[in-house]
């Protein structure tokens, strides 16, 4: 049977299996691929903070610089570090005096279309999410008061901001935060096989991977949060991990929202283990196996959260289609103002 | 172009006609009342021009709860869980533009635009 008409064959399974609650495996294949397709258009950017070369590379150079930390220790980096494609692969990240934080670092692929930022939402923008780790007490502990003194006496800031905001060029808290944020918006994931396959490559993944595709949309019922081209619906859920970190609850002051987190993009997610905002689950196999035996029943948990089954052979398929959402590797970051 | 809500649900439907003659009757200023509904993690529409004192009806038609929020100089509103079937009303009383959004599904925004 040609791959094709296998996935279609799984589809027409699907939709004719026992649970009509898998409303996207009814679709026909090109329009469920459709939904996946990467778009044509550049990155977004606010009306008050468009992107330039000279911007970009100003936050990349914050980005490094350990001066935004008071004890000049950590950088935004040593977290988000570029050769980890951005994360820094510990299950929680480690912040002031080296001390565990109590969720995973954030992914960033992508981020230019995020809706809000950290585990929790907190932030409604990457301006104002690239200030909150520089002055959290446990993450870099440092007053962007200070940073500001700190970076005015660099000289090679003087030339760098004065080219990133030529209209005014003295270095402030706003303009560091803005720099960041327009570094963060150009790290994008690449293309990767799936996403060949989705334009018409049948030969760019296996029959494994293809099944696992239907399964994603169907009976395993994970595009009811991780659907679209970042694969994320950019909202917050409760999946059912032991723990009693309020998530997204309190930000919002609504109760049943406490273990909730906000969906990550699975764009390079085989490559950025460990899994999940406490960094519980060390491979894909272990996130498949939590969604179909692992959840904890409490009164939080998403309303998207459908209790599933799924044979050795199914979660095998779910894990190699997982596997194909990965890109050539991170981008050429060599270029550095401290080298 | 910003448009009034043209998927009102039927009964709101009647209920903001009844409004519109009630008004040209008076020969007054009225008060209407626009209707959204929530599906699929999205409004049925993002945009909405309103008068000062007219009233938007959100009514979940989703599987799955939802959280109305206005974070606004002139207005602030949380609605709590949103439970499937649970309709939310809010008041706008003041020009200006206005952000609704889910705080669970933030992709959900609807801009109102009261003049």
């Amino acid at each position: 049977m040609r791959p094709v008409t296998a996935l279609a064959a799984a589809l027409a399974l699907l939709a004719l299996g026992p649970s009509p609650g898998s409303t996207q495996a009814d679709r026909d294949l090109p329009a469920l691929k459709a939904e996946y397709r990467r778009p044509a258009e550049k990155a977004p950017a606010p009306e008050d903070n468009p992107s330039s070369a000279a911007k970009v590379r100003l936050g990349w150079a914050l980005f490094q610089d350990r001066r935004l930390s008071s004890d000049n220790a950590l950088a935004c980096v040593d977290c988000h570090q570029p050769e980890r494609d951005w994360q820094d692969g510990k299950p929680r990240a480690l912040g002031f005096g080296g001390h565990a934080l109590r969720r995973r670092t954030m992914p960033l692929y992508d981020a230019a279309w995020g809706e809000t930022f950290f585990w929790d939402g907190r932030a409604a923008s990457l301006e104002a999410q690239s200030i909150i780790p520089i002055e959290a007490p446990d993450e870099m502990n440092q007053k962007m008061d200070d940073v500001v003194a700190r970076l005015r006496a660099v000289p090679f800031y003087q030339g760098m901001f004065a080219e990133a905001f030529p209209e005014a060029p003295e270095i402030t808290g706003e303009k560091v935060a803005k720099a960041v944020a327009a570094f963060e918006r150009t790290i994008e994931s690449g293309e990767s096989d799936f996403d060949r396959w989705i334009d018409g490559d049948e030969a760019a993944i296996g029959d494994a991977a293809k099944r696992g595709f239907a399964l994603f949309n169907g009976k395993a019922n994970c595009a009811q949060c991780h659907g679209g081209w970042r694969l994320t619906d950019d909202g917050f859920h409760d999946t059912g991990l032991p723990g009693d970190d309020p998530g997204r609850g309190p930000i919002i002051e609504v109760p049943l929202l406490e273990h909730s987190f906000k969906t990550p993009s699975l764009r390079n997610v085989a490559r950025r283990p460990p899994y999940m905002h406490d960094g519980s689950l060390a491979t894909l196999r272990e996130v498949v196996d939590h969604y179909a035996d692992g959840i904890i029943e409490r009164p939080t948990l998403s309303d998207d959260l459908k209790r599933i089954s799924l044979t050795e052979a199914e979660r095998a398929d779910l894990a190699a289609f997982l596997e194909t959402l990965s890109d050539a590797g991170p981008p050429d970051t060599r270029w550095s103002p401290f080298r | 172009m910003p448009a009034r809500p043209t998927r009102a649900g039927r009964r709101s439907a009647s209920a903001l006609a009844l409004c519109f003659a009630a008004g040209a009757a008076a020969g007054a200023a009225w008060a209407a009342q626009a209707v959204v509904t929530q599906k699929d993690k999205a409004f049925s529409t993002q945009r909405l021009d309103l008068r000062p004192g007219d009233t938007l009806l959100i009514q979940n038609e989703d599987t799955r709860a939802h959280n109305i929020q206005v974070t606004h100089p002139l207005l602030t509103y949380n609605s709590g869980l949103q439970e499937p079937g649970a309709n939310e009303r809010i008041a706008f009383q003041r020009p200006g533009d206005y952000l609704v959004y889910c705080g669970i599904h933030p992709k959900m925004k609807l801009r109102v635009k009261v003049q």
